[in-house]
């Protein structure tokens, strides 16, 4: 579904990815680990389409396509959804309008009529029960004021409402309290299926105890220095970074 | 010949008026500068006076409120009173139908008077594009005089796209006795060159004046507002909240001052401007100043011309929205606390889906 090949971007000139491969088959759970700086979020903005970052080499494979040349707008739609690791605050846009007018966009691509709005609060509802949310959630301004818990939260419920095949998550367990912790990694479950993938972005192993992974990667300097199942991530809390991307 | 002669007819002219207002509506008809009694629909409680004689009446009681006012007596247009006796639910409308085919163009001088105690909605729209041959200019000067405890919300709009003048010239002056209320709501659309000159005089203590407008420029339209707010009163309130979308050639200048007299103690007032530009050739200009002379009080002013936030676009293009509609989302959520000033939920629809329409016609450049 995705294959990443001898991928280098750089940012302000500054290079971040420094050669990196890594495939995703449809659903696997691949959980990408590595110190502060390392590229974590980069990897993931460039997946997603994010121009601030120059690819200066290698590709990026979706479906045996590659994607390099392709908007964000489309890649969403081509069923890739990153969950932002700083979600950004929208003054005057309120969640509900946000998430109609991105399911509305997502429909249209599929040739499918827009929602009636019954039918998208009821789905709306749904989800904000799966993750705890309360309904007043709706009307505020998109992440304007919310909490780190909520903000998280709220990249999760857009998750669900999109129902996307790759998600990829950018330290959303972070600023996350345990109850919080379980809630997302138990909506993430939910959503877990043979066809859709995670590529789960964290910097400790306690969200890996709710989201079990297929694969780890440590991620150190821009290149993932090593590979390997579930027990990667427990080595690694024991260990510490320094003894593994030595 | 014939197609303009029918278009300046009465079928076309009720036909337009259709579009804007519904029979049960009440409204003010005021065609090529005159009341058309015929055509308007006035609700009990508010007196257009606009025949000659009723004009000296109108004249000697505006003169005793206005400095402006010729005190000759002479006026060009009309006075609409709204007595005590109103008992108006919806809003009035105050209609301007213009096909004459004045070279030089019109000069209105309206005069708008609450009395004691009314509160009352009124909105003005000025229509004109029918069949005229060539583009007008138009000057029209309002003058507001709210009694004490009175209460005015107003909205005015100039029709998109249709806009028939080359330039409006809006002079508007705003009286207000004590304990009275304004919300003063302008937008502003393509067409031509509009110069606001606004002035306040907050003549009561606890008066309150809110001026709210939202200009959305396409083409070479330049609007531009000249505001003097002067509390002259103690525990006064204004705000003014200057919103501004620019794109293509469009420009703007908001040259506003507050101004609060030796004796306005405990005036609180905000003064705010917010414009985003959409194209490198478009302009805007902001100079909120404050002239204060009292030492109690509260003033807040502030300017900001932006671009539309790149990391919130790309935040909706994530989420499969595309940039155009990502862009008409993010100028909505800007406009959003103006239009939540809105009270009447069908005009704040009517305004939001006019909203919509320019945005969707919007483009963009890279
Ligand atoms: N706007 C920027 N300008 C210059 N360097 C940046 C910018 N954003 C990130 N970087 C650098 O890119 C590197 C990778 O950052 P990032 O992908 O955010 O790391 P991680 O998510 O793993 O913590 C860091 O060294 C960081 O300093
Ligand atoms: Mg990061």
């Amino acid at each position: 579904m995705l294959k990443i090949e001898n991928l280098q971007c750089s940012i302000n000139a500054n290079p971040v990815l420094k050669g990196l491969n890594l495939s995703v088959k449809p659903g696997e759970v691949h959980a990408i680990m590595g110190p502060n700086g390392s590229g974590k979020s980069t990897l993931a903005s460039v997946i997603a389409g994010n121009d601030n970052y120059d690819v200066d080499g290698g590709d990026i494979n979706f479906d045996n396509q590659s994607i390099l040349e392709i908007s964000p707008e489309e890649r969403a739609r081509m069923g890739i959804f990153m969950s932002f690791q700083y979600p950004v605050e929208i003054p005057g846009v309120s969640v509900s309008n946000f998430i109609k007018t991105a399911v509305t966009a997502m429909r249209k691509f599929r040739g499918e009529k827009p929602l009636s709005s019954s039918d998208l609060l009821k789905a709306m509802k749904e989800n904000m029960d799966l993750l705890k949310m309360d309904s007043g959630f709706l009307s505020r301004s998109m992440n304007e004021g919310f909490s780190g818990g909520e903000k998280k939260r709220n990249e999760i419920f857009q998750l669900a409402m999109l129902n996307p095949r790759l998600s990829i998550l950018d330290e959303t367990d972070s600023g996350l309290d345990i109850d919080a912790l379980k809630i997302v990694a138990n909506g993430v479950n939910r959503l877990r299926s043979a066809e859709n993938s995670f590529i789960i972005i964290t910097h400790y192993q306690r969200l890996l105890d709710y989201i079990s992974p297929d694969h780890v990667h440590i991620l150190s300097d821009g290149k993932i220095v090593s590979s390997g199942s579930a027990e990667l991530a427990l080595k690694l809390e024991k260990e510490g970074y320094d003894e593994i991307t030595k | 010949m014939m197609k303009s002669q029918s278009s300046l007819g009465l079928d076309s002219v009720e036909n337009t008026l259709r579009s804007i207002v519904r029979e049960s509506d009440a409204y003010v008809i005021i065609r090529n500068g005159h009341c058309d009694f015929e055509l308007s629909n006035i609700p009990d409680g508010v007196n257009v006076m606009g025949e000659s004689k009723e004009k000296e009446l109108a004249a000697t009681i505006l003169a005793n409120k206005f400095e402006y006012v010729a005190k000759d007596g002479q006026i060009d247009g009309l006075l609409i009173e709204c007595t005590s006796s109103i008992r108006l639910d919806e809003p009035l409308y105050v209609i301007f139908l213009d096909n004459s085919q004045i070279e030089q163009g019109r000069i209105y001088h309206n005069f708008y008077l609450l009395r004691e105690g009314v509160r009352v909605n009124i909105i003005e729209k000025k229509l004109s594009d029918l069949g005229r041959a060539k583009k007008q200019n138009l000057n029209m000067f309002s003058s507001w005089f709210l009694e004490n405890e009175s209460a005015l919300t107003y909205y005015g709009y100039e029709l998109p796209n249709k806009s028939p003048y080359y330039s409006i010239n809006n002079c508007v002056v705003i009286r207000q006795m004590g304990n009275s209320s304004c919300s003063f709501f302008t937008f502003y659309w393509e067409g031509g060159v509009t110069n606001n000159e606004l002035e306040v005089f907050l003549d009561g203590e606890f008066a309150a004046c809110k001026l709210y407008s939202v200009s959305l420029l396409l083409n070479s339209t330049i609007v531009n507002h000249k505001i003097r707010m002067n509390h002259n009163f103690p525990n006064c309130e204004s705000c003014q909240l200057y919103k501004g979308v620019f794109n293509d050639n469009s420009s703007s200048h908001f040259d506003s001052i507050v101004y609060v007299n030796k004796h306005a103690q405990k005036t609180s007032s905000t003064q705010q401007n917010n414009n985003i530009i959409l194209s490198d050739y478009a302009s805007v200009k902001s100079d909120p100043q404050l002239e204060i002379f009292a030492d109690d009080v509260k003033c807040a002013h502030g300017s900001t011309v932006g671009q539309v936030d790149p990391k919130a676009l790309f935040y909706l293009q994530s989420r499969g929205i595309g940039k155009k509609d990502g862009t008409a989302l993010l100028l909505q959520g800007f406009l959003c606390d103006v239009i939540d000033e809105i009270v009447d939920l069908k005009l704040r629809e009517f305004t939001l889906n006019e909203f919509y329409k320019i945005l969707s016609i919007n483009h963009y450049y890279e």
